[in-house]
């Protein structure tokens, strides 16, 4: 038997999932890891999806131009982040959604143009939660929303960079309308929506794979 | 002249960009709502921008052609597929005041919108409070494809206070 | 009852990217570049430089630099899934997830080859290589510990020094097959951080190549890559265990 931590080295960042082939985590301190990734990707060929571009893109490039990057960009994070875990009709789906989203002939200039980071956020949400798949919106700072919506009650997550999710639940319950909010991470969602009912019906395989 | 208060029973148009309408999860062209996003403010804005639906005579209908035309003729970009969200302006800050927001719905006219309407007192970011307006009482909308070619609007002439 | 273990085709296979690469001995001009990536245009839509990078290590001092220079280009569909890297020695087909299959994947190679034929001048082949990088999500509620030997059969054999659980491991061997003038290099290691949350992720990235006695003729070319096609699965399936292909149904 060969044991493995599954709890990674706390290193205080964010999850990067940069060429496929991974760090060698270190019990020291983050430069010293980040030493030997660098020194250690000698070792390994890069893939095609990983070789990084010959310049960075320039600032203040037309607007169309980084809508178009930032969809490619989003449509090769669902490929090497979500794998084999879409299956193709959901697949088709977001893409549709992401399209829509990121149309130049639509976008209100004024708004900030949608993160990898954020977009990171909602995909590694949207499958963690394994539910239905929500519908999409943007918010003028950068970030994707996910919404769920059932007649009157409505779920709302704004999907910040390094799993932090906002959320805001309007539903009915009884007969009288109730609404809660707050701010915590992807992976207690689950948990703080506990207390109330109908994100089941939303999420319902959530709730088995939430920490306790 | 002090801006004009705007009475309770009047209505309020806020411009919503497509990304911030709310969308049916198996059609992403299909609006079903608005999202709470629509009403938080920009950074450097201290007041929430909407048209005074009223301000327009007419049939509703014609008066939604009338808000929606001044903001098209305004410095406002109106994109397609954008929406717009109505909403009563006594219910809006009723809920505003269940949240301790103490919001004031001002008819402030504007070289390029004479029925331009701030909202002051507003906070920058409340998404509980936004959603729930979103939800509710600002709710109902109105897409720009919705809008007949040709159609006529109502004469822009303030239609407050009545004669 | 345990879950039933599946068979290959396994519906929801781990790859997140299959590569075949064409090395040619000499290079090709930019002119002859730049005319292969144009022919691709439609194919392949969104096209962009490569930059190769140039690790320099003071072993004194520790200290590390990189250098950039521009080595080809990256072309890709619209979805992003398919891509081809053309390079002044070769050139790459590349599918990410989802896998639609050995066929696929097998066609952009063999169209890429035939357009590089066609427009470069130097063809004789110095290396072929299929590669598969393989991501194995292992579901876990709370941090506890993984036994790696549980679904890898291709993994760290660390001495009994301390009862504590590995941190991270990372593992390469080179070895010829059975199959002669063919030799496969086999690597895995753990993702850290995890890309999904409640799994951790292993990654086994098999790459088999062969550098002599390469076929000339197309036909002869690729026949001997359809028969590594069967090779490569055998290493693959040789490097899981059971427990791993549950997760792939």
């Amino acid at each position: 038997m060969t044991k493995l931590s599954t709890a990674a080295p706390n290193r205080g960042k964010s999850y990067d999932p940069g060429p496929f082939l991974g760090a060698l985590p270190l019990p020291s301190t983050a430069e010293s890891a980040d030493r030997w990734r660098t020194t250690t990707r000698t070792l390994f060929n890069p893939t095609p999806s990983s070789y990084p571009q010959h310049a960075p893109r320039p600032p203040g490039r037309p607007l169309n131009e980084r809508l178009f990057d930032a969809l490619a960009a989003f449509k090769l994070r669902t490929a090497t982040l979500a794998a084999a875990h879409f299956n193709p009709e959901e697949r088709v789906r977001l893409f549709k959604q992401l399209d829509s989203l990121l149309d130049a002939d639509s976008w209100d200039s004024a708004d900030v143009v949608t993160t990898e980071a954020s977009f990171t956020t909602l995909l590694r949400m949207v499958l963690f939660l394994k539910g239905r798949q929500p519908a999409l919106g943007i918010t003028g700072s950068g970030n994707f929303i996910a919404t769920w919506t059932e007649g009157g009650d409505r779920l709302t997550i704004e999907c910040k960079p390094e799993d932090r999710v906002r959320w805001v639940l309007v539903q009915n319950l009884d007969g009288q309308r109730e609404s809660a909010a707050g701010e915590t991470t992807a992976r207690r969602l689950p948990i703080v929506l506990r207390p109330y009912d109908p994100p089941k019906r939303w999420f319902p395989n959530a709730a088995n794979q939430a920490p306790v | 002249m002090p801006p004009t208060k705007l009475p309770s029973d009047h209505h309020i148009v806020r411009n919503v960009a497509w990304g911030k309408l709310r969308k049916d999860e198996n059609d992403p062209e299909k609006v079903i709502g608005v999202l709470g996003e629509a009403f938080k403010l920009r950074p450097g804005e201290d007041t929430l921008s909407t048209t005074w639906l009223e301000y327009f005579v007419g049939t509703r209908r014609e008066q939604i052609f009338g808000a929606i035309r001044a903001m098209r003729a305004s410095k406002l970009e109106i994109k397609t597929k954008s929406g717009f969200a109505i909403g009563n302006v006594g219910n809006v800050a009723d809920v505003a005041a269940a949240h301790n927001y103490s919001i004031r719905v001002l008819h402030e006219p504007e070289d390029d919108n004479k029925a331009h309407v701030a909202v002051r007192r507003w906070p920058a970011d409340d998404m509980a409070l936004f959603e729930l307006l979103a939800a509710e009482v600002w709710s109902e909308f109105v897409l720009d494809s919705e809008q007949d070619e040709g159609a006529q609007a109502a004469p822009d002439q303030s239609a407050w206070p009545p004669s | 009852m345990s879950n039933p273990v599946p068979k290959p085709p396994y519906p929801k296979a781990p790859i997140t990217e299959g590569v075949i690469h064409l090395s040619v001995l000499d290079t090709a001009t930019p002119e002859e570049i730049q005319k292969l990536v144009k022919r691709f245009a439609k194919e392949y839509p969104q096209q962009e430089m490569l930059a190769a990078i140039n690790f320099n290590i003071n072993t004194t001092g520790g200290a590390a630099t990189v250098e950039q220079h521009l080595q080809g280009y990256r072309i890709k569909s619209t979805d992003q899934a398919d891509i081809m890297l053309v390079f002044h020695d070769g050139v790459a087909a590349a599918r990410l997830a989802p896998y639609p299959g050995w066929e696929h994947l097998r066609e952009r190679a063999r169209k890429a080859w035939s357009e590089w034929r066609k427009n470069v001048r130097h063809n004789a082949l110095k290396r072929i290589g299929i590669r598969y990088i393989n991501r194995i999500d292992v579901p876990i509620k709370d941090a506890e510990i993984l036994d790696i030997d549980a679904y890898l059969r291709f993994g760290p054999h660390v001495p009994d020094f301390s009862k504590q659980p590995l941190n991270g491991f990372l593992v390469q061997a080179t070895k010829p097959t059975d199959l002669e003038h063919w030799s496969a290099t086999i690597t895995s290691t753990i993702m850290s951080p995890p890309p999904l949350i409640n799994f951790v992720s292993l990654v086994l990235d098999i790459d088999v190549f062969r550098t002599e006695r390469i076929p000339g003729r197309d036909a002869d070319l690729w026949d001997c890559v359809e028969t590594v096609r069967e090779l490569k699965n055998a290493i693959f399936e040789s490097c899981i265990t059971d427990e791993a292909r549950k997760l792939f149904a």
